[in-house]
């Protein structure tokens, strides 16, 4: 069977379990709810700052494109004969409008310079063999953007775009305009990035264009690569969390990638979760703490009953409860029943004790009564013999002893007697029993002057005298049987005393527990005393047996003084 | 038994979820980059006409509303989202399919582009692309050559156009209006060009004395059209019927405003000539108000895109068409026919 658990582990450990899980269910809920609450934010507001600098970019290389379209434009309407000189001074114009521009030129299909600006000298060799210039050939209808490796701290690129010439196409051109990537970025409103954020452009063979950060790129483009076009809202650089936005710069076949760093975020995230978690568990151990110790309030008075129902064990009826146990309710009022309960029992215990009292007293009696027939017929038979033998006199001396031993036997039904009565008791019975077996002992009976006052239990030294009488006396010496009785402190003591075989300490030891044990019939008068005294007397009266062999036996029956004050009411 | 069978349904759930996760998707989706342009419009809705019996798809194609960066996300959501086994699209910004075909790779996803048509160096960048991305659209020079061939018979060649009541200042060359679709766009690009090879091919002497951009809008064309009353034009092509319905519209209106009736316009204004063939291009033709136009066979068109998929995604063949289809490799040209009455 499962061991019972106490009330402390019931009331705490249930109750502490479901806490706990409540509270970790909604620490998990709440983490749950405020990451993907504060990530889908700060993504959605990462989202909206790219596309921002992507917006800023794509109008800027719209007003590139809307450049190569007006020269285009102008190329397309310049007379053939003057357009070389019509497209010098349009150069000229636009490169004193925008000065990201390094330089502009117009070449004819097989690479000869047609015009260029005044200001740069674009080497006046062909350029058939230059790859923006093949690359504008083969796709006629589109701006070819280019990236010649960058140049010291210097990041540029080229513009070149197939021009068509009206209805002659033999006068078509290609334009090529170089552009400082530096100052494009300079006149674009900057965005926060973060530590180590960033924006990158780069051609469809990942080439980088520009970068405003150098640091890690390669790890960077790994990141980009993967992704190709959209966004990434967390890439690891460098022990950095970053939010990855990859897109198409409109019109041009260069892409951008914008790195920012979120940091803050992860950072905020964890401090949350450490927080609401620390919390958490705080709130647990206060829980049970609290738990605890109305757990122990509960239990505490609960255990100190406990422990004083367990002295019933010990047959303690009168074990003293706590009067009071500070406690609940309930464990008041079942102090309160218990002590009732206590006390009932006490006095049932006490009932049942004075019945059981007067059962024996009864049962003693009657023991008492048989005493009496066999003495009676041994004395009767001794009369008879005198009367035989014609000594009158000493038959009628013990028919007078018979006659006051029996009256004093029967003491008008009482059990306890005049304590004079008792010891006169014993000298008829001495006598009666001296005139049947002769001279074969002698007695003395010793009574200290002031106990005639006293009260004893009827019939406790005749039972002895005849045990001294029936097994002490040897045969052939003259036996002596000595009874005194005196006062010593608060007793009162009886002694009987004879000369006779005595005995072994083994046997006194024997007839000493035969006393105390109720299932041993031995030494039936000697018992017989001593059980009427302890009832009457309680536990302070006691018998006392010395005995040394061939020296004599000395029997001496204690009795409280107190006890024999009275006589029976 | 009622716990049995509430066990059962807990231990039928994750198979939900694997099922609605695992399962391939069905969805073709259609991508548009504007659904305010009418010809787009009609040619979506064709698609997706075309592609009910054999694959899910939506009851109208995303519109990107001309931002390229609106199209990214559309696509890479439902990319990333695993929702479609293939896509549609027509891109804002050609030079975009780039950027889309890596990503597309990366996924295993089938596309088609449309009406726009990618670089050769994008769509055939490698073997997947070959293999799983296409072009489907109009034949741009076709059309252009087409449009000429409409000026040409109705001048019936330089000499007898010289003598004609068309070149009005008698210069014997012919002014030609161009109003173009959109910058960088290969059809409007190509279309210019071819109408005007088309034209030198043919014999005559001309030059160009307009030529705008006007973003495949009637509204945008109708406003440039204001302005060229005062020149002397004897000839104009319009990359669509759009544009020239713009430039109808202005024409018509000042024609009321002087008191003109409508039915003079033939004989009054130059030779219009437009491209697409859409409802109200043809209703023009059909008026008068408008010489011809080159029909771009949305019809044939969607039926390819399909075709093209079902060869892609389930293997299936594509039937034989008309010799108005042309390919190259992964790139369907469908070629009109001229309407001019």
């Amino acid at each position: 069977m499962k061991k019972p658990r106490s009330i402390r582990s019931m009331m705490v450990l249930p109750g502490s379990f479901g806490f706990a899980f409540l509270v970790i269910v909604m620490v998990l809920l709440a983490s749950i709810l405020y990451s993907s609450n504060v990530t889908s934010n700060s993504n959605a507001q990462m989202l909206a700052t790219s596309q921002q600098v992507l917006t800023n970019y794509e109008t800027y290389f719209d007003s590139v494109l809307t450049t190569s379209s007006n020269i285009a434009a102008h190329y397309d309407s310049s007379p053939v004969a003057n357009r070389s000189t019509s497209m010098q001074s349009y150069f000229d114009t636009l490169m004193s409008l925008k000065s990201e521009v390094i330089d502009m030129a117009c070449y004819a299909t097989d690479g000869s310079v047609i015009a260029h600006d005044s200001v740069s000298s674009p080497e006046v060799a062909s350029k058939a063999t230059d790859q923006w210039f093949i690359d504008a050939q083969n796709n006629r209808l589109i701006n070819v953007f280019s990236s010649p490796a960058k140049t010291g701290d210097d990041y540029r690129f080229t513009l070149s775009k197939y021009v068509s010439y009206g209805s002659d196409s033999a006068y078509d051109a290609v334009i090529k305009v170089d552009f400082d990537f530096t100052k494009i970025v300079n006149l674009i409103p900057e965005s926060t990035l973060g530590l180590g954020g960033r924006f990158t452009i780069y051609d469809k063979n990942y080439n980088v264009v520009y970068t405003s950060y150098t640091e890690k790129q390669t790890e960077a483009m790994g990141f980009i690569k993967d992704l190709v076009i959209g966004s990434s809202p967390s890439v690891k650089i460098g022990g950095h969390s970053y939010y990855l936005y990859a897109s198409t710069v409109s019109n041009t076949t260069w892409r951008l990638a914008i790195l920012q760093n979120r940091d803050s975020v992860v950072s905020s995230l964890t401090t949350f979760i450490v927080t609401i978690s620390l919390t958490g568990l705080g709130v647990i151990a206060a829980y049970f703490i609290v738990l605890f110790l109305i757990a122990f309030r509960v239990s505490k008075p609960i255990g100190e009953l406990q422990e004083e129902m367990a002295k019933i064990e010990s047959l303690n009826y009168q074990a003293t409860l706590h009067p009071e146990i500070n406690g609940s309710l309930e464990v008041v009022e079942l102090n309160h029943s218990f002590n009732q309960m206590m006390g009932r029992i006490d006095e049932l215990t006490k009932a049942v004790v004075t019945e059981k009292e007067e059962q024996r007293k009864s049962e003693l009696k009657a023991l008492q009564n048989q005493i009496n027939p066999h003495f009676l017929y041994n004395t009767l038979d001794s009369i008879i013999a005198l009367i035989d033998k014609g000594e009158n006199d000493k038959a009628e001396e013990m028919i007078v002893a018979l006659s006051k031993f029996f009256r004093l036997s029967i003491s008008q039904g009482h059990n306890v007697i005049p304590l004079p009565n008792e010891i006169e008791h014993a000298r008829n019975y001495l006598l009666i029993q001296k005139m049947r077996f002769g001279d074969s002992f002698s007695y003395s009976i010793d009574v200290a002057p002031g106990l005639e006052k006293y009260f004893v239990v009827k019939l406790i030294l005749q039972p002895i005298v005849e045990n001294s009488i029936g097994h002490g006396l040897k045969e052939g010496e003259v036996g002596s049987i000595k009874i005194k009785a005196y006062e010593e402190g608060d007793f009162l003591k009886f002694s009987i005393e004879d000369n006779g075989y005595g005995m072994t300490k083994e046997k006194v030891e024997e007839l000493r527990k035969s006393l105390l044990d109720s299932t041993v019939y031995k030494g039936v008068g000697l018992k017989n005393v001593y059980q009427r005294i302890r009832i009457y007397y309680g536990l302070s009266a006691d018998v006392d047996i010395e005995s040394e062999e061939d020296v004599g036996t000395k029997i001496t029956i204690i009795i409280p003084k107190e006890g024999a004050l009275h006589g029976e009411e | 038994m009622a716990k049995n069978r509430k066990i059962g349904l807990w231990a039928l759930l994750p198979l939900l979820l694997l099922s609605s996760c695992g399962k391939k998707s069905t969805y073709v989706g259609v991508y548009a980059y504007d659904l305010s342009d009418t010809f787009i419009n009609s040619l979506q809705n064709k698609i997706i006409k075309d592609l009910d019996p054999y694959y899910e798809h939506g009851e109208y194609a995303e519109d990107a509303m001309s931002s390229q960066t609106l199209q990214n996300s559309q696509l890479i959501n439902d990319i990333d989202s695993h929702r479609i086994c293939a896509a549609v699209v027509n891109t804002v910004d050609r030079l975009a399919a780039s950027a889309l075909i890596e990503k597309a790779e990366k996924n295993n996803i089938p596309l088609v582009f449309i009406n726009r048509e990618p670089l050769k160096e994008d769509l055939q960048k490698n073997a997947w692309s070959v293999a799983n991305c296409f072009y489907v659209g109009g034949n741009p020079n076709a059309e252009g050559l087409a449009q000429a061939e409409i000026a040409n018979s109705l001048f019936g060649g330089q000499s007898s156009f010289a003598l004609s009541a068309f070149d009005k200042n008698k210069d014997g060359k012919i002014q030609v209006a161009i109003v173009k679709g959109e910058k960088g766009h290969q059809d409007a690009e190509a279309r210019t060009s071819s109408c005007i090879d088309g034209l030198s091919a043919s014999g005559y002497n001309f030059e160009i004395v307009e030529s705008v951009y006007c973003n495949w809008k009637r509204s945008e064309a109708y406003t440039a059209a204001k302005t060229f009353s005062s020149k002397n034009i004897e000839l104009l092509f319009a990359n669509n019927d759009a544009m020239a319905l713009g430039v109808i519209q202005a024409l018509q209106e000042s024609d009321a405003s002087s008191g003109v009736p409508l039915s003079d316009f033939k004989n009054r204004h130059y030779p219009i000539i437009g491209c697409d063939g859409t409802i109200e291009g043809k209703a023009a033709v059909s008026y008068g108000y408008m010489t011809g136009t080159v029909l771009n066979d949305d019809t044939t068109q969607a039926a390819l895109v399909v075709d093209v998929l079902r060869k892609t995604i389930d293997n299936i063949s594509i039937p034989a068409y008309d010799s108005n289809v042309t390919f190259k490799d992964n790139y369907y040209y469908v070629a009109g026919p001229k309407i001019t009455q």
